[in-house]
């Protein structure tokens, strides 16, 4: 992974992480804080539209309990239901109950008066004169209930009083004067609808929840259920709901264990909602809610807040590991790309680093570094080209005056003399031959062989190294020089200095560690490409146990040094360097005093 | 200046050498005035006119580089040809001296003084 990508995630990722840690923790508490405070808003308000209900319930109660114990209506009821009473007392009874008792009350709708068989005997509508309690009327069989006691029948719906009405009944017996025997109940009927104006504020006494709640909140609402679970007051989602729909939401179950709810629940519109319960003690839950969405609107706006804060925390995390990414990887890359200059030998490379910090100096390191190395490199090929000169401007004497000599120019020589000039020059070959190894393996090892190949005809250079070099060398040691070229063989792909060098060296060796009158013979395989030179002497050959090291520089084997012959350890560490830097192989076989075979593998020349 | 006979400047520091390389091309045939370093070779050339230069690399005062340049600076296409013949055998010195204009690079020890009459008669005969 690059410096680049490890900077931006690293950014994206603390970022991130503080952000939604951050945004986490706030969203928990301020939500934490929002609920309660909404829950206690909502269970202030339930608590007191609780008490306004259970208030009025009382009231009507007590009205109805105070008709009860109205004398003439209980003498009256006992003349009827003693059949003493004529159409005349009847009417007496129900203009009493118009007048005297119905205007006392808004909120009731009717007054009737039934006997102990459930027929109506009194009414303040002549139409419910004469009408039987049904049989699931809640006053079909009334048990018998103490002086000034009340019973309250549910919210119904129904044809009361010349009019489809909602009603609650509340029925009260009716004792004639003693106190002992039960003549009848007097029922008032109120309009349910009141319940709707309880639960909509208008007789609401804290005005401050309520009102700031229904203000603030479009979704909010109060309602009333039943003890079947019947809705009772009407609803804002649903239309003519009451009596009709069954409420079996969470908090009204649980009021049937008494648990009064507070929290989240699902509504009876499908919602989530947040809301508050009471459990009123006549068997009817007060709920009042709001959808949960309405509720934490502010905080789930939050929450979309944060999520698009973490993207501009990205895009920001983004830019600034890109400006990073500027200052400190591009500097590297740069090194980097010098250095890589630098290692395939070009020492003009130079770095240009203006960040003003550490990779600032660090490039200005490297640019030294670099100018030394170049100046090391330009005193390595000076010191080559002085050595080269200094070591072979004598040998170049040595070796024209040798030859004017022996050639008899500088005047006629005695067959001694001859022999003796011809063992000089000899030797100042291979004085020549050593210089050029040294300065080589210096070459080599600085790196500064150059390898320019060519088509090259092999034989002809081994030709004139024998003709030219090796001649004397050979017919002193009278060695049977064998070339064998039955075949034609393939020019090769080489360097011709590099290639003269390697065969100079292989064959002065042959000829060095060869026996007196022994034998040197080269010979050439080839396939489709590459070529074999196969030099063999009849030599000392190697050792076994020295084979492995006799390419190492400075390395003579043991026979070698014990032979008496002349030798630095160069000539095969040279060869190899070079064989194999045309992209050849070398290779030998040998037999401990019998002699060598070197192997030199070419690359054929595609012309 | 005799008509027939070709001539040589051997630019050279090493007396031994040039002596040696100088008579055995006076015994081919040739005329050879010799110059011990680059500025000798330069009032040489201004002087009168050679067939070829034989030239010496490392050399006191101007060496055989700043010769060269000298010669292509001054005679441009008129310039004598020239042999280099040297110790230095590196790769970027034969470069070099190709670069400069010089028709073969020797090296002095690769040679016998019979190649380098060979190399000679080959450039400007006998």
């Amino acid at each position: 992974m690059t410096i680049g990508k490890k900077l931006f995630l690293s950014f994206s990722f603390i970022a991130t992480f503080a952000v939604l840690v951050t945004g986490l923790f706030t969203f928990q508490s301020a939500k934490e804080g929002i609920t309660k405070r909404i829950l206690s808003d909502l269970t202030l308000l339930t608590e007191t539209q609780e008490g306004a209900v259970l208030m009025f319930l009382d009231r009507i109660a007590a009205r109805t309990s105070d008709f009860a114990s109205d004398g003439f209506i209980r003498d009256k009821t006992q003349e009827i239901v003693l059949g003493e009473a004529d159409a005349v007392v009847i009417k007496e009874l129900n203009q009493h109950l118009i007048k005297n008792k119905l205007s006392l009350e808004n909120a009731m709708v009717g007054i009737k008066i039934i006997d102990l068989e459930g027929k109506t005997i009194a009414a303040t509508a002549d139409s419910e004169i004469g009408q039987t309690e049904p049989e699931d009327s809640a006053f079909h069989n009334l048990l018998p209930m103490d002086y000034g006691e009340v019973v309250l029948d549910t919210v119904r719906r129904g044809e009361y009083f010349g009019d489809a009405r909602l009603v609650l009944a509340a029925a009260a017996p009716l004792y004639d004067r003693v106190g002992e025997h039960i003549n009848g109940y007097l029922v008032a009927y109120l309009n349910a609808n009141i319940f709707n104006d309880l639960m909509s504020g208008v007789y609401s006494e804290d005005l401050g929840a309520q009102s700031s709640l229904r203000g603030r909140s479009e979704s909010f609402e109060m309602y009333l259920v039943d003890t079947d679970g019947y809705m009772i007051s009407a609803s804002r989602y649903i239309d003519d709901v009451v009596l009709n729909k069954l409420i079996t939401i969470q908090p009204v179950l649980q009021c049937a264990f008494d648990i009064e709810t507070t929290g989240f629940f699902e509504s009876y519109t499908g919602k989530q909602n947040v809301g508050a319960a009471m459990c009123l003690p006549n068997g009817w839950t007060l709920v009042a809610e709001l959808q949960e969405q309405e509720a934490f609107a502010e905080i789930n706006k939050t929450q979309k807040q944060i999520g698009i804060l973490i993207l501009i925390v990205l895009a920001f995390g983004s830019l600034l590991s890109m400006v990073v990414v500027r200052k400190l990887v591009f500097p590297i890359r740069n090194l980097i790309e010098k250095t890589k200059l630098l290692e395939s030998g070009d020492f003009s490379a130079r770095t240009k680093i203006e960040t003003n910090d550490e990779l600032e100096t660090l490039g200005n390191s490297f640019n030294s570094m670099v100018e030394r190395l170049g100046e090391l490199n330009e005193m390595k090929t000076e010191f080559i080209s002085i050595a080269s000169h200094q070591l072979r401007a004598p040998l170049a004497t040595m070796k024209w005056y040798g030859q004017i000599v022996a050639d008899g120019d500088a005047g006629v020589l005695t067959e001694t003399q001859k022999e003796y000039i011809d063992r000089m020059n000899s030797s100042t070959e291979r004085l020549i031959t050593l210089v050029n190894d040294f300065l080589s393996i210096s070459r080599i090892d600085s790196g500064k062989i150059q390898f320019n190949p060519e088509p090259v005809n092999i034989i002809d250079v081994i030709n004139t190294l024998v003709d030219n070099v090796f001649n004397i060398q050979i017919q002193d040691k009278q060695i049977q020089y064998t070339l064998n070229t039955e075949k034609k063989v393939a020019l090769v792909n080489v360097d011709p200095a590099l290639i003269r060098e390697v065969c100079s060296a292989l064959i002065q060796n042959a000829i060095k560690y060869n026996r007196e009158k022994g034998k040197i013979t080269i010979s050439f395989e080839e396939d489709e490409k590459l070529t074999k030179i196969i030099i063999q002497d009849t030599g000392i050959g190697i050792p076994d146990d020295e084979k492995s090291k006799i390419f190492s520089k400075f390395f003579r084997a043991s026979n070698a040094v014990q032979s008496g012959v002349g030798g630095v350890g160069l000539g095969l560490h040279a060869v190899k360097q070079m064989v194999e830097l045309m992209g050849g192989k070398i290779g030998f076989e040998s037999t401990d005093g019998q002699g060598a075979a070197f192997t030199i593998t070419l690359k054929k020349s595609d012309v | 200046m005799s008509l027939d006979k070709k001539h040589i400047l051997l630019v050279e520091d090493d007396t031994m050498l040039s002596s040696l390389l100088a008579s055995s091309l006076e015994k081919e045939g040739y005329e050879v005035a010799v110059a011990n370093n680059g500025e000798e070779a330069v009032s040489a050339i201004e002087a009168k006119g050679f067939s070829i230069i034989v030239l010496d690399l490392i050399m006191p005062k101007m060496d055989g580089f700043e010769f060269l340049e000298a010669l292509v600076k001054n005679k441009g296409e008129n310039a004598p040809p020239a042999i280099v013949l040297s110790n230095l055998a590196q790769d970027v010195d034969v470069s070099k001296t190709e670069a400069l204009g010089v028709v073969k690079h020797i090296v002095k020890t690769e040679v016998s003084i019979k190649q380098i009459i060979e190399e000679i008669q080959a450039v400007i005969g006998s």
